[in-house]
């Protein structure tokens, strides 16, 4: 087992290093000379100071040497400044990846708590045979929530419950007039963007939760279940749901990874200061340091969360950890 | 289910196609007076400025322009929006017909695109192995360090805003993980009886992968194209939604949300009109893809 | 037989119908079916793949899945009425009284559970004892089917088995509470030639060991003619022939049954040539007006396509349902 996280973990390197040099190159080949571009707005054209500044921060060594600069301040967390804040690029990724998280979290949990029941329940009412229509409701309806894309839900959403009927707050974290750690603020502004955000994977988790069960509720090990004369609730909730949790589990995971790490246009609508909303803005303006630093902070974090949950899937599968 | 997804998606495509020969005005007309002008309202052409360029205001009333503005009056003309107006007063129903037709030029042809590149470096990788497989598998395994958007995020930076670089990015941010799917089917057709006997025959390798391994992909191939339709259609309003597709003035769904997102309590209409078309398209979408994927390939989709 | 007749049927099954209500149609995959075994006897339940026989032993465990459901007759075990039973009392009786084993054992042990955790739930759900004693159960039972290191295996996983050691780990589960009635559904298909007659040996210990009667449901003929004392032969959800298996064997009379021991090798008659039964099985979602087995039969004449035969003694305890062998007059 130590051995399997010790070759997963190592596998990562080359990624990193081929993912930096990517953002390097990136950089390099955005149009427009960020000296220039940052002296312009101090009304600094004359060429001789342009030169000497290129020359102070090593933009005319040769590229290799400036990646390698470039590198080790990263790893040393430093990753420049911003243009657009003037503000440290480190500081600016936390504070966006605070936000994220808070919000990425709550999703997950709504995806677990609503998806992963009522795809529980689906499975199980397809099992018991029962009313005709309760089954199809349970089965077309997670289908029509992932079909609607999240910012689709999102506009709705906030169409309805901000604008119509005034009831929540539509962008942000928090209302500027209350206090730094007003947990029910916080709570107010994080529902839709919540709801928006997770959706399409509760739809989805539920789909798969209720397929994956009906599935297993067919296998020998459940008629042999029944044979045992264990009664209903063990029959379903130990046996069926122990084994559904193996791929709802990993889903969840990956899920978890993929709102750390990429919802740019959520979090655009609801105008939540996450990394999402950081790397837009940040895009969209040019400010390269953010851009580059945030992308290794994305790519480091996705990797490693997947990794994490390829080993979290070896201890819920007893198959996998003593393959 | 099928002919009830179809239906929404073929009249888009012809309405799409359609629109320089619709009775519609310029979508690229502004006419400030008639600013987020709700749905179902009327205005009225008052008259043509220098350029010859209609005149419109909410009122019947010449005088309201100084002849400064308008050049020659009419009597005044009433000129409907269906739609109502945006914040430039351009007429939303004919901005939501002629941006029907980016969404879907772009997903049409990334979606080609990528299935063409994918199928084929997945032939490769797949069916060759070895140390083809080796740099092919390394360059997709790169691809997807970079979760979701990002990649596409990065490639526009580099690129700027613009149709072709749209789908550009889609093509690019996508193609590794279609890859990797492709190279997993033709793994296990390659291992069939019937590519072994191709090879006991002495077909060479281009003829087996493209006569013999790709007929029997292809049932996947078209039912990845209609999956892949959804994704890249939600993709690129999503992006022209955040500012990173087109440039203004040119309308398209991704932008007029964009733009209605920034009037949400003035003029809700502006963002609901393509919030909607979006919504009810990718929905159908959806359906087209479960539907052909439970025609072509019945086994991966029971239940 | 007269040994066994002199007491009551552990389980008399009475003109069983199971029925499958799907889209495409009625199947009526058991058909009126009767039969009874006693206690400590070894009956073979026979068939093609599709005859009915493991929905027979479904429905006797009220275990048939929807869209199937038992629409008529009656399963007497000890005397009780299953079909009359509750949820609650119908759970008291599976896996305590009758207990069942499968055809793909590792499949009905789950992956997720080690096989002690298994074992022990199997003694706990119908024994009130503790997790340590149900623990020392597990491994003498696991003693008892010949699993070598009992303790050593116990906190094992399924896939840490193989098919012949599952399958032992499934027998040991089902012997558990000491069931009076074992019902084995093809135990052996799964297994090697050679670890099938392990298996096959073992059933036959225990079932003298612990007295417990035992449906062996196969389509191995030769497995039938080895280890039960009564043969009961299948076709399309009906019963074709039964009797004493020396007897059924011996002196087949429906046509059926012919054929399907005319395509087991004998190996002392190197010269004899193998007789396949071909067609197909028949078509058990209509009602058939003649004898289903009439589109196969070798011997079939006119009566053969417009009525459907009965169930007839033919000797005593052999009985025939073939037009061939009119009512003893």
């Amino acid at each position: 087992m130590s051995r399997y996280i010790a070759r997963r973990l190592l596998s990562i390197i080359p990624l990193l290093i081929a993912v930096s040099i990517i953002v390097f190159a990136m950089s390099k080949a955005l149009p427009g000379d960020p000296v220039e571009i940052f002296l312009r707005q101090a009304d600094i054209s004359n060429p001789e100071i342009v030169a000497a500044m290129k020359d102070k921060y090593g933009l005319n060594d040769p590229l290799p040497n400036q990646y390698w600069t470039w590198l080790t301040l990263m790893f040393r967390g430093d990753m420049g400044e911003s243009i657009l804040r003037g503000e440290p690029v480190a500081e600016l990724l936390f504070r966006g990846m605070r936000n994220t998280f808070s919000v990425a979290t709550a999703s997950v949990v709504l995806v677990v708590v609503v998806g992963w029941t009522m795809g529980v329940v689906a499975a199980v009412v397809h099992n018991r045979g029962w009313h005709q229509a309760i089954t199809r409701f349970l089965a077309q309806a997670p289908v029509l929530m992932l079909s609607i894309p999240g910012f689709g839900i999102a506009v709705f959403m906030v169409l309805a419950f901000g604008v119509t009927l005034g009831w929540l707050p539509t962008s942000g974290v928090s209302n500027p007039r209350s206090g730094e750690d007003d947990i029910l603020d916080l709570a107010k502004h994080l529902i839709l963007p919540t709801i928006g955000l997770a959706l399409a994977s509760v739809g989805g988790n539920w789909r798969l939760a209720r397929n994956t069960m009906i599935e297993i509720l067919r296998e020998d090990y459940i008629r042999m279940a029944h044979a045992k004369g264990l009664p209903l609730w063990r029959v379903y909730f130990v046996h069926g749901l122990r084994t559904t949790l193996v791929p709802l589990l990993t889903s969840a995971g990956l899920l978890f990874g993929s709102l750390l790490t990429g919802s740019f246009i959520l979090e655009y609508i609801f105008a939540w200061p996450g990394i999402g909303l950081m790397m837009v803005e940040s895009t969209v303006s040019r400010d390269v340091p953010v851009v580059m630093g945030g992308t290794m902070l994305i790519a480091i974090m996705y990797l490693f969360i997947n990794l994490v949950v390829d080993i979290l899937y070896a201890f819920v599968d007893p198959r996998v950890r003593y393959a | 289910m099928l002919s009830f997804s179809l239906i929404p998606i073929i009249l888009t495509i012809i309405i799409a196609f359609a629109a320089p020969l619709l009775p519609i005005s310029d979508p690229n007309r502004a006419n400030l007076s008639v600013r987020y002008i709700p749905p179902l309202s009327e205005a009225f052409i008052l008259g043509t400025d220098r350029q010859g360029n209609e005149v419109v205001h909410p009122e019947r009333n010449p005088d309201l322009f100084p002849s400064s503005v308008v050049e020659r009056y009419i009597p005044p003309v009433p000129k409907h929006y269906l739609l109502g107006g945006d914040s430039l007063g351009r007429d939303m129903l004919s901005r939501l017909i002629w941006g029907s037709r980016i969404s879907l030029l772009i997903g049409i042809f990334a979606n080609v695109a990528v299935v063409m590149i994918s199928v084929f470096f997945g032939l490769l990788a797949g069916y060759l192995g070895g140390r083809v497989d080796g740099v092919i598998m390394r360059l997709v395994d790169v691809g997807l360090a970079f979760p979701g958007l990002l990649l596409a995020l990065l490639i526009l930076t580099v690129l700027g805003p613009s149709v072709i670089n749209m789908a550009i990015a889609v093509i690019l941010s996508s193609v590794p993980l279609n890859i990797r799917f492709f190279r997993g089917q033709v793994l296990t057709v390659r291992n069939a009886k019937y590519v072994e006997a191709a090879r006991l025959l002495g077909y060479n390798n281009l003829r087996i992968m493209f006569r013999e391994v790709l007929p029997n992909v292809m049932p996947l191939v078209i039912t990845v194209t209609a999956l892949n339709a959804t994704s890249f259609f939600i993709f690129t309003a999503g992006f022209s939604l955040i500012g990173m597709g087109l440039k203004p003035p040119d309308p398209d769904w991704g932008t007029i949300m964009s733009d209605g997102l920034r009037a949400l309590y003035e003029a809700p209409a502006v963002i609901l009109g393509p919030t909607i078309l979006i919504s009810v398209l990718a929905v159908c979408f959806n359906v087209l893809g479960d539907e052909v994927q439970k025609i072509l390939s019945p086994r991966e989709s029971q239940l | 037989m007269s040994v066994a007749a002199a007491t009551e049927p552990v389980l008399a099954v009475r003109d069983l119908h199971t029925h499958f209500f799907t889209k495409t149609g009625t199947v009526r995959a058991v058909n009126g079916v009767s039969f009874s075994i006693y206690p400590g006897e070894i009956v073979g339940l026979v068939g093609e793949s599709g005859c009915g026989k493991s929905v027979t032993a479904m429905s006797i465990l009220g275990l048939v899945d929807a869209p199937g459901r038992v629409v008529n007759g009656t399963i007497a075990f000890d005397g009780r009425d299953m079909r009359k039973m509750s949820g609650g009392q119908l759970r008291r009786v599976r896996g305590h009284e009758i207990a069942m084993i499968f055809q793909n054992p590792i499949g009905a042990l789950n992956p997720v559970f080690s096989v002690g955790r298994q074992l022990v739930e199997a003694i706990r759900t119908h024994q009130r004892v503790s997790r340590r004693e149900a623990y020392r159960q597990a491994v003498g039972l696991l003693e008892r089917v010949g699993i070598p290191d009992p303790e050593q295996r116990l906190p094992q996983y399924p896939h840490q088995f193989s098919g012949g050691m599952a399958q032992r780990v499934v027998i040991a589960m089902a012997l558990a509470n000491r069931p009076k009635l074992l019902i084995a559904d093809e135990p052996t298909t799964a297994l090697d030639v050679t670890i099938q007659a392990q298996i096959i040996d073992l059933l036959a210990e225990l079932n003298q060991e612990f007295g417990m009667a035992v449906l062996h449901i196969t389509h191995n003929m030769a497995l039938v003619a080895e280890s039960c004392a009564r043969t009961i032969v299948m076709y399309g959800g009906k019963i074709a022939e039964s009797g004493q298996t020396d007897v059924v064997f011996d002196d087949p009379k429906h046509p059926y049954t012919q054929a399907l021991l005319g395509s087991v090798p004998d190996l002392d008659q190197p010269e004899q040539i193998i007789d396949p039964l071909e067609g197909f099985p028949p078509d058990i979602t209509r009602e058939w007006t003649g004898c289903e087995f009439e589109p196969r039969c070798s011997q079939r004449f006119e009566q053969c396509s417009v009525e459907n035969p009965l169930l007839r003694e033919v000797a005593a305890g052999h009985a025939v349902r073939c037009h061939l062998y009119p009512a003893a007059s």
